[in-house]
């Protein structure tokens, strides 16, 4: 079951380096919690790992998910406690011909009682959150992670839009759509923003959810502790498609990072087959480039729909709505609508034939 | 003592002309011309029942579409339109009107009155409410639902992204029926205050009649602001106005401030008079006074209270600063104390009973063990760091289905079955009600507990589907098959309510032994409620059972020792003319209306746009002319004292001459309005202007109804039937013009004077 913590797999020397129960307050409460969780294993190598608040891969998560646990006791406790009261008084007080019942009109110690009591500790899980919230919504030098080993934070920034992803990794120089991968171990600055509507950007596994609210440029901060594929969804109600703006984020080690960034940044190769060569023709001619960009290839007019250099590189179309595979991206093509209805590619009236000759092109683009 | 005394003790000449009026011709007629409480309480209730039924519908489809993934029984856009329908309709559409229903049914009974204190706005908020339902749904005939969920956030409910005319019929749907709502509930507050049996004190009404008390100034200070929001919505929408788009200088988080002001407090408004109902229901079957009646009472004054401070805890997400995040959190959590009180105010009176399980009762338990869920997921997303990971996930649904079925509903079959007797003379089948309330229980545990888990596995609300291979599908399969045995129930209800109704009248004035006064009359109670007028001496005037403190608050009215501050209150309230009385309330709801239009301009005041207002707006001719607007405030009082003295002739003159200077006004702004147009300046130049024009312009319409209202006066001051009642009219008027000059010294001196100068 998705919920429940992973077996330990200690398989990368940085898993479990850094999580937040060192710190001496949390640590009292959640240590135990945390401890299985944070050193949890990721998924295979592809194979996304299912998202779960309670199978945290970073110690920002670890920390929620503790607070998750903690508080889910505490709240069976009290809900166990009340139903069993009432059924007990229910069956003990049932009805019967010869009971009168007591006269009591109240008892002032009593609700002084189960007013102070609550209070308390709903205050002690409201201290609680306070230390959280510093915690967790900061640079990790605040959080006490410590980032010699890892480098300097890794800046990203991301954007919603309706209804895909673009990442911008600027320092970089790399612009890619609906697929994030991520250095293990190195502190992530991920800055949200939006341009159409209010989007919201979850990866339980990493990180609590932030707005990403045009006009306003939001910060998550996180440390991703495990490898894996990481999936995860828009959370904030956008618009018709908001079902298919599904998250993928790819944690790999640093020097596999480093390859797929020096592959993002490339420009695209000149198209091999003859049938290629003819698909990126017609990519200008049929006016995919009134959208897309193909870095080195072909200059977007608007750039409004996701940059497609290595569109091949990529795991999902349409933001997780298709397996990235040629009979999928041909059926795309044919009829974008078709599979992601209300989307703004608008319905294509391709032949069958100018149809493979794109998709020959685009899988090139690797 | 004959019952015409009686007539004229209680509500004087109103109720002499009503009952001589002639009889209306058909069955039909007599309900849609009723201004009976009780007849617009069962309006409301069957109307609620209607829109239920849509509304149950609707969630059945959304939960047919989510059982598989990538199911493909309603369409992206349909199922949009279908979940914000369904929110929209339940929200407003049936738990609230279903709990004003109750009021007014019950109020006036349980406080001893033959009927609200303004029968006719009565009649009038039922059918603002009806027609602001049916605006809602001629979306759907008029080529598509409203489909930006039912908070509406722009900028995704503005244009081009809602292109068609749903959010529009939304918001006016929601402003036409809110109007109706807020009357309502004035015509309430003005009833419990001024309208209470001899001897039935603050402190002696039934805990139903406090929770609304509550609600209704819940409903008076959160539904202005909720207007004010819907009004800037249709103006961005439709009218070019800059409010919410960022592009054009707007701020979606702005909406979502408003939105939540009234949103909140209107999960209270919701939730809180079915806590009354279920306050009512438990002692009647446990045999036994409630137990901590001032610390119930008190907790509800209490929710109400903390409510109004809590609307960002909707916002976590948007990225407030922490010390806001804390002050909303700790807001938010204090309200679970109070309402742990009730909880355990409950069990107290059922504890050392004779407890009855009837089906009301039965529903009033399974509204106790359900609310414990929905109050403690709510502690939990009250925390922050929490909610930052299950916001806007299914464990969201699951929290407010919790509260929403879990607790409000289930009150409302509590009070369903309780009050069904009285309302129609005729039992609910007991057995069928089992079978309702097992099944109720069995659905709502199978279809919103599993949701909690979905919202901690990453499943986001308002999606229409979900991948195949995201480990979602057997919980979704899950719930929905949970839905179905909730629909199962329901039905098992209308046949119950069916059936109900072709038995004959056997119930009698008293069927279960209830202590308060509607269990006093006939069942139905008769036009007029009660043939003799009951005096009160306690809390449970059909018990005789007394309370230690009713003999303190008889010797408090004695005036020998320091009254209870409730019943200080009370009567000053009461103590005043409830036309006055009512004004005053109303311009309380003012007061938020200008207030969520005015701090709207003073958070954007540097914002774009304000450079043009600034040289094109010409302060000095805008003073001057608001010389007029404040000397008309004299020009009334002097009217006041004419009519005190007795002289009509003079009061007409000052009337004449408030009217003159309020047209001057008014001319005033007709030709700055003109000199602004003509110079370019308009409802689209930037938020400043927006903000500037919506105020200004609020404010003109609300000049101009005063002006109507003092023309009426002045054009009835000479009949003779005015010496005597014209005091009525002619004092809340005053008032209502005293406080449009009040909030234009506001709007000169922030936005003139300290912005634009």
């Amino acid at each position: 079951m998705a919920i429940l913590p992973r077996c330990p797999r200690p398989s990368h020397p940085l898993v479990g380096l850094r999580c937040p129960s060192r710190r001496p307050l949390l640590g009292a409460v959640a240590s135990a919690l945390v401890g299985s969780a944070c050193q949890g294993a990721g998924g295979g190598p592809g194979v996304p790992r299912l998202p779960s608040v309670v199978d945290p891969a970073s110690p920002n998560a670890a920390a929620l998910a503790s607070f998750t646990w903690l508080l889910h006791a505490i709240m069976a406790l009290v809900f166990t406690g009340v139903l069993a009261t009432l059924l007990y008084v229910a069956w003990r007080f049932r009805a019967r011909p010869d009971r009168e019942p007591r006269l009591i009109f109240g008892n002032t110690r009593l609700e002084i009682g189960w007013t102070v009591a609550p209070a308390l500790v709903v205050l002690a899980a409201f201290l609680l959150s306070l230390y959280l919230i510093t915690t967790v919504d900061a640079p990790p030098s605040a959080a006490g992670a410590a980032t010699e080993s890892a480098g300097p934070p890794l800046n990203v920034v991301a954007i919603g839009r309706q209804w895909w992803w673009e990442y911008q990794l600027l320092e970089h120089g790399v612009v890619t759509a609906n697929e994030l991968h991520l250095p293990l171990g190195r502190p992530v600055r991920l800055e949200l923003r939006a341009d159409d509507v209010i989007h919201a950007w979850w990866v339980p596994q990493l990180s609590g959810k932030r707005d990403m609210i045009p006009g306003i440029a939001n910060v998550l901060w996180f440390t991703p502790l495990q490898a894996g594929v990481f999936g995860g969804a828009c959370a904030e109600f956008c618009g018709i498609q908001h079902a298919w703006m599904r998250i993928r984020v790819v944690v790999e080690s640093p020097q596999e990072f480093q390859t797929w960034l020096e592959q993002q940044a490339r420009p695209a190769a000149p198209p091999r087959s003859p049938e290629a060569q003819r698909g990126e023709q017609l990519f200008t001619a049929v006016g995919c480039a009134a959208c897309h960009a193909i870095n080195g290839r072909v200059q977007a007019t608007a750039e409004a729909g996701p940059n497609l250099t290595h569109l091949a590189s990529r795991a999902t179309l349409g933001a997780g709505v298709l397996e990235n595979t040629p009979e999928n991206l041909a059926r795309w093509l044919r009829n974008p609508q078709d599979v992601k209805p209300g989307n703004s590619m608008p319905a294509t009236a391709l032949t069958s034939d100018q149809v493979a000759a794109l998709t020959a092109y685009l899988t090139e683009l690797r | 003592m004959s019952l015409d005394d009686l007539a004229a003790h209680v509500g004087g000449l109103e109720i002499e002309q009503r009952t001589a009026r002639p009889l209306p011709a058909s069955r039909l007629w007599a309900w849609v011309a009723t201004v009976d409480h009780k007849q617009i309480g069962i309006l409301y209730l069957v109307t609620s029942l209607a829109f239920f039924i849509i509304g149950g519908v609707e969630a059945l489809a959304i939960r047919t579409q989510l059982i598989l993934p990538n199911a493909g029984v309603l369409t992206p856009e349909v199922f949009n339109q279908f979940f914000t329908l369904h929110g929209t309709t339940m929200i407003f559409f049936v738990v609230m009107p279903s709990a004003i229903g109750f009021a007014n049914y019950l109020v006036p009974l349980m406080i001893g009155a033959r009927d609200v204190a303004f029968p006719r706005l009565n009649a009038l908020s039922y059918w603002l409410f009806l027609f602001g339902g049916l605006l809602l749904y001629f979306s759907v005939v008029a080529g598509g639902g409203p489909n930006a969920g039912w908070f509406a956030y722009p900028p995704l409910s503005l244009r081009p992204y809602s292109s068609g005319f749903g959010v529009d019929y939304w918001a006016l749907g929601l402003l036409v029926s809110g109007i109706g709502t807020i009357a309502g509930a004035l015509n309430l507050i003005v009833t419990i205050f001024t309208l209470r049996a001899p001897g039935l004190t603050l402190s002696r009404m039934p805990l139903f009649v406090w929770t609304v008390l509550v609600t209704g100034f819940l409903i008076l200070w959160a539904m202005p602001t909720l207007t004010a929001a819907g009004a800037m919505i249709v103006l961005d929408r439709a009218f070019g106005a800059n409010f919410f788009q960022p592009r054009l200088g707007g701020d979606p988080v702005l909406y979502q401030h408003l939105f939540w002001w009234l949103g909140h407090p209107e999960v209270y408004i919701m939730f809180l008079p079915f806590t009354g109902v279920v306050s009512e229901v438990i002692p009647v079957f446990a045999r036994k006074p409630i137990f901590g009646y001032g610390f119930v009472a008190a907790s509800t004054v209490f929710i109400g209270f903390y409510s109004m401070f809590v609307w960002a805890h909707h916002m976590y997400a948007v990225g407030l600063s922490h010390p806001a995040l804390g002050f909303f959190s700790f807001a938010s959590l204090l309200i679970a104390v109070p309402t742990g009180v009730k909880i355990f105010n409950w069990l107290a009176t059922m504890y050392g009973g004779s407890i009855r399980l009837t089906t009301a009762m039965l529903f009033a338990m399974g509204m106790i063990a359900n609310f414990t869920i929905g109050g403690l997921t709510g502690v939990a997303v009250a925390l922050v760091p929490f909610d930052w990971q299950v916001t806007d996930s299914y464990y969201v649904v699951a929290h407010l289905h919790y509260v929403l079925v879990g607790g409000s509903l289930n009150g409302l079959f509590a009070g369903t079955y309780y009050w069904f007797p009285k309302v129609t003379g005729r039992f609910l089948d007991e057995r069928l009600g089992r079978w309702h309330f097992w099944l109720v229980m069995v659905g709502i545990t199978l279809t919103f507990l599993p949701m909690h888990v979905l919202g901690i596995i990453g499943m986001p609300r308002r999606v229409y589907t979900y991948p195949a291979d995201a480990g979602l599908t057997e919980l979704n399969l899950l719930v929905t098959l949970g839905s179905y045995i909730l629909g199962v129930g329901m039905l098992v209800f209308f046949i119950n309510i069916w059936r109900a109704l072709r038995q004959p009248p056997t119930a009698g004035p008293n069927p279960w032994g209830g202590a308060t006064l509607e269990w006093a009359t006939a069942s139905p109670p008769p036009p007029e409620n009660f043939v003799e007028l009951p005096t009160v001496r306690s809390r449970f005037p059909l018990w005789e059972v007394r309370h230690p403190d009713d003999e303190r608050v008889q010797r408090a009215q004695r005036g020998q020792r320091r009254q209870p501050l409730s019943e200080a209150i009370g009567g000053r309230a009461a103590a005043t003319e409830p036309n006055k009385l009512s004004m005053l309330l109303f311009i309380s709801s003012e007061v938020f209306f200008f207030g969520s239009l005015l701090v709207t301009f003073l958070v954007h005041r540097q914002g774009p746009g304000l450079d043009t207002l600034r040289t094109e707006v010409e302060v000095p001719r805008v003073a001057l002319f608001s010389l007029a607007l404040f000397a008309s405030s004299a020009t009334v009082s002097l009217a006041g004292r004419q009519f005190a003295r007795g002289n009509l002739a003079g009061l007409r003159d000052w009337l004449l001459a408030t009217i003159a200077l309020g047209l001057i006004f008014l001319g005033g702004q007709a030709l700055e309005y003109r000199h602004l147009l003509d110079a370019g300046v308009n409802l689209s130049t930037g938020i400043v202007g927006s903000a500037f024009f919506t105020l200004t312009g609020f404010h003109g319409l609300h000049v101009l109804g005063g002006l109507v209202a003092l023309l009426a006066l002045w054009s009835t001051a000479d009949l003779p039937a005015f010496r005597a009642r014209g005091e009525k009219a002619f004092e809340p008027i005053a008032l209502y013009w005293h406080f449009v000059d009040v909030v234009w010294v506001f709007i000169l001196g922030i936005v003139y004077l300290w912005s634009l100068r």
